[in-house]
């Protein structure tokens, strides 16, 4: 019984080092999908500098952050970095070269957004500057373009709240 | 016949060294959890301290930071023991309890509430430094299965020689100090730190699109009701004074109603930083997210007195046997306090 379970636990470890190795492959590889360009998503000017979700943080072009804080990363193990400009909120991480922005979200009611949202503005305006292919749960309205989104949360018919995002995969 | 033992023998003789050689091989790339990411090794140190505990505490990073059952011991005699990781899930928290029940029955089990906020695994390191290094149990694996995100297989806990393989080019000394010998970095559950970092400007407080908890997280929160209640302990529901993430109102609403429908105590620090005494210019060690030592004693000496005074925890401070063990851990915690301060 015991030399059975022995030699049962020597295959078993026998079979998992098998599981280390590739498989063969048994489609044909396929044409990879274009890269989706960061300047094709939901860019956020903030003193004269375009910011993408998805984008290096090129903080010598922008403005002094009000204030930077660290926070626990949301988006891989490690810290984001979360700067405030007084306008606009503006989360990184730093992926081991760069800081690449995952949020850029609008603080200021007096602040819009490139195509001139406001918070505050109505669904119709939404419609207006952005059209209707947008996803809405919970009442959060989402715009997709590749990887890049604009989510926007309505409350009593408001929005109350924008954040041009990056999603990772 | 004879022959045939002598191959049968020989098989097993060279199965036998091949387990042995896989075991050492998986022992050597294995993460110590040691020097560095200590979190990875904190639950396992339990099992050296197991036994005699009137208190558990269970939980996330918030817990292991904030809670000194040094400090509980110094200031009202209580007994208790920290059972934290990072980023615990609530499933990994129910799992731990379970486990904690079949060595001790505690007189009362904290649970800080945080990880209420996540109702889907958060990422695979995470699961790894909670999960790797307990002792395999039905619980244990329970916990595996609760976990895995997507990328995971139950093989690779088995057998973590399949994860952490490609670590053989990135072995460093701490795998060849520790590959036998594993030391307490916490003081019962404690993850020391006195740095000071002040709280200064804070991400946004955002308006949710949801504030409801994800119905899993119900789900196990009930079955730690309900498993409390089974082997006679008390639980009570604690949020730790953290000042991010924010622990929104609608969040504390949904606690305090569930605490209040099964009659237990909810204790939400964050709103009694000030009763407490806790000042986060220098009771933090990281801008606000977790309290750093001075602050987890602050706040252990407040949870303290409701403990003894409202739960009816115990002074042991009279029992010879138990004050000769944890004055000699407080003397140890209160030296590292000294050395880390230096």
């Amino acid at each position: 019984m015991k030399r059975g379970f022995l030699l049962l636990l020597a295959l078993l470890a026998m079979l998992s080092l098998c599981a280390c190795t590739g498989t063969a492959p048994t489609e044909p590889p396929t044409e990879p999908a274009p890269a989706f360009a960061v300047e094709d998503g939901f860019g956020f000017t903030l003193s004269g500098v375009t910011v993408y979700p998805g984008g290096v943080l090129a903080l010598d072009q922008l403005p002094q952050p009000d204030g930077v804080t660290q926070i626990p990363s949301c988006a891989n193990q490690g810290t984001d970095s979360v700067y405030n400009f007084g306008t606009v909120e503006i989360t990184a991480f730093y992926d081991g070269t760069n800081e690449i922005v995952y949020s850029i979200y609008i603080l200021d009611a007096n602040t819009p957004t490139d195509l001139g949202l406001y918070l505050g503005d109505g669904l119709e305006t939404v419609e207006s500057l952005y059209g209707k292919d947008y996803t809405l749960s919970d009442g959060l309205l989402t715009f997709r373009k590749g990887n890049s989104s604009l989510a926007l949360l309505l409350e009593n018919e408001q929005i109350i709240s924008i954040d041009h995002r990056w999603d990772f995969e | 016949m004879k022959q045939k033992m002598k191959v049968f023998f020989s098989l097993l003789a060279v199965v036998l060294v091949f387990c042995l050689a896989l075991g050492l091989v998986q022992r050597l790339v294995t993460p110590k959890y040691m020097t560095d990411l200590v979190e990875g090794s904190m639950l396992s140190q339990y099992y050296r301290e197991s036994g005699g505990n009137d208190v558990i505490f269970i939980g996330d990073c918030e817990v292991y930071a904030n809670i000194s059952p040094m400090e509980l011991w110094r200031s009202r005699g209580i007994t208790s023991y920290v059972r934290g990781s990072s980023q615990q899930l609530i499933w990994q928290s129910y799992y731990i309890l379970e486990e904690t029940l079949r060595y001790e029955k505690p007189k009362a089990v904290v649970y800080n509430v945080n990880a209420m906020r996540y109702s889907e695994p958060v990422s695979e390191p995470y699961n790894r430094m909670t999960i790797d290094k307990l002792r395999w149990s039905s619980q244990k694996v329970n916990m595996i299965l609760a976990s895995m995100m997507e990328e995971e297989s139950f093989a690779s806990y088995v057998f973590p020689i399949l994860r952490y393989h490609s670590r053989f080019d990135q072995l460093t000394g701490e795998d060849l100090q520790y590959f036998f010998r594993v030391e307490d970095t916490t003081f019962r559950g404690h993850l020391l730190n006195t740095q000071v970092k002040s709280a200064g400007s804070l991400p946004a407080m955002r308006p949710q699109a949801s504030y409801e908890f994800g119905e899993i997280c119900w789900q196990y929160l009930e079955k730690m009701e309900q498993l409390c209640r089974e082997n006679g302990v008390e639980l009570i529901l604690m949020k730790a004074p953290s000042l991010y993430p924010y622990w929104y109102e609608q969040y504390d609403a949904q606690i305090a109603a569930f605490a209040q429908e099964h009659a237990l105590a909810y204790y939400n620090f964050t709103a009694c930083t000030q009763q407490i005494g806790l000042d986060f210019a220098v009771d933090t060690y990281d801008g606000g997210l977790h309290l750093n030592n001075a602050g987890a004693e602050k706040l252990s000496r407040y949870f303290a007195d409701i403990l003894a005074d409202q739960h009816g925890m115990a002074d042991h401070r009279g029992q010879a046997q138990i004050a000769e063990r944890y004055e000699e851990a407080l003397r140890r915690y209160d030296e590292a306090k000294k050395g880390q301060i230096s």
